[in-house]
């Protein structure tokens, strides 16, 4: 994979895209009676991998990225 | 823009990174956020500040790659102690992600620092490749006086006169009849 000099910012990056795996809509379960998120589902998931976490957040920052993008197209 | 032919006299001098005492430095001390959510907080609260984003902006028009930014900041962030640099890398897609978004909202065309910027230029690799490939033809061409055919044609064209020579029967008066 090309580094263009020494900036690791291109590999972390694409490596992440490869990290956050499908990207999907996570609708927050909030209210009296919802069910709350089961341990064995975050467990899944796997957000205790920082590296994950961050790849969770990129997608949000993305979504937001591409409802700019396509508003103005 | 410094002056290339101006000498750097600001520059540090050799071994001067050892004349503080340790731990005078901020990056020498045990970084302030030290999870990647607490360091993901404090760069998100930096980066939607009205200043930064103007700067931001000034900087993404001058074509500076996200690339180059997201790292700088980073290790910016390194330098004051906030985080650590493994942190840091963890964090610098994020950032990337929030530099392109700044750009996307202000209407800003971008280098994204993805794309190869060697991509449709001749390498220089293959330049030197063929160079030696043709060298070598051509030292091969110098060398040789003949092909190996031109050699392989003459030695047949010999020997067959040598046959000819040789089957012809002896003429003469004196010459014996076999």
């Amino acid at each position: 994979m090309p580094s263009f000099g020494n900036n690791p910012a291109l590999t972390l990056y694409r490596n992440l895209e490869v990290e956050k795996g499908d990207d999907t809509d996570v609708k927050a379960t909030r209210g009296l009676l919802a069910r709350g998120q089961a341990n064995k589902v975050r467990k899944e998931m796997d957000v205790q991998q920082p590296s994950v976490r961050v790849a969770k957040h990129m997608s949000i920052i993305k979504r937001k990225r591409d409802e700019i993008t396509n508003d103005r197209a | 823009m410094t002056e290339l032919n101006q000498p750097l006299l600001d520059a540090p001098i050799s071994g001067q990174h050892m004349t503080s005492e340790l731990g005078g430095r901020p990056w020498q001390q045990a970084p302030q956020y030290t999870t990647v959510d607490e360091a993901i907080e404090y760069y998100l609260d930096r980066m939607s500040s009205d200043e930064f984003t103007d700067q931001l902006v000034d900087v993404l028009e001058m074509d500076v790659p996200v690339t180059t930014l997201a790292n700088t900041i980073q290790l910016g962030g390194v330098m004051d102690g906030k985080h650590s640099v493994d942190v840091g890398m963890l964090v610098m897609p994020l950032l990337m992600e929030m530099i392109m978004l700044v750009g996307d909202m202000a209407d800003v065309k971008y280098d994204s620092g993805m794309e190869n910027p060697n991509k449709g230029k001749t390498r220089d690799t293959l330049l030197e490749s063929v160079r030696t490939k043709l060298q070598r033809e051509i030292d091969a061409k110098e060398g040789m006086l003949f092909s190996e055919d031109e050699i392989d044609s003459n030695i047949s064209e010999d020997t067959e006169e040598k046959d000819i020579e040789e089957s012809e029967e002896p003429k003469g008066l004196m010459a014996r009849r076999v």
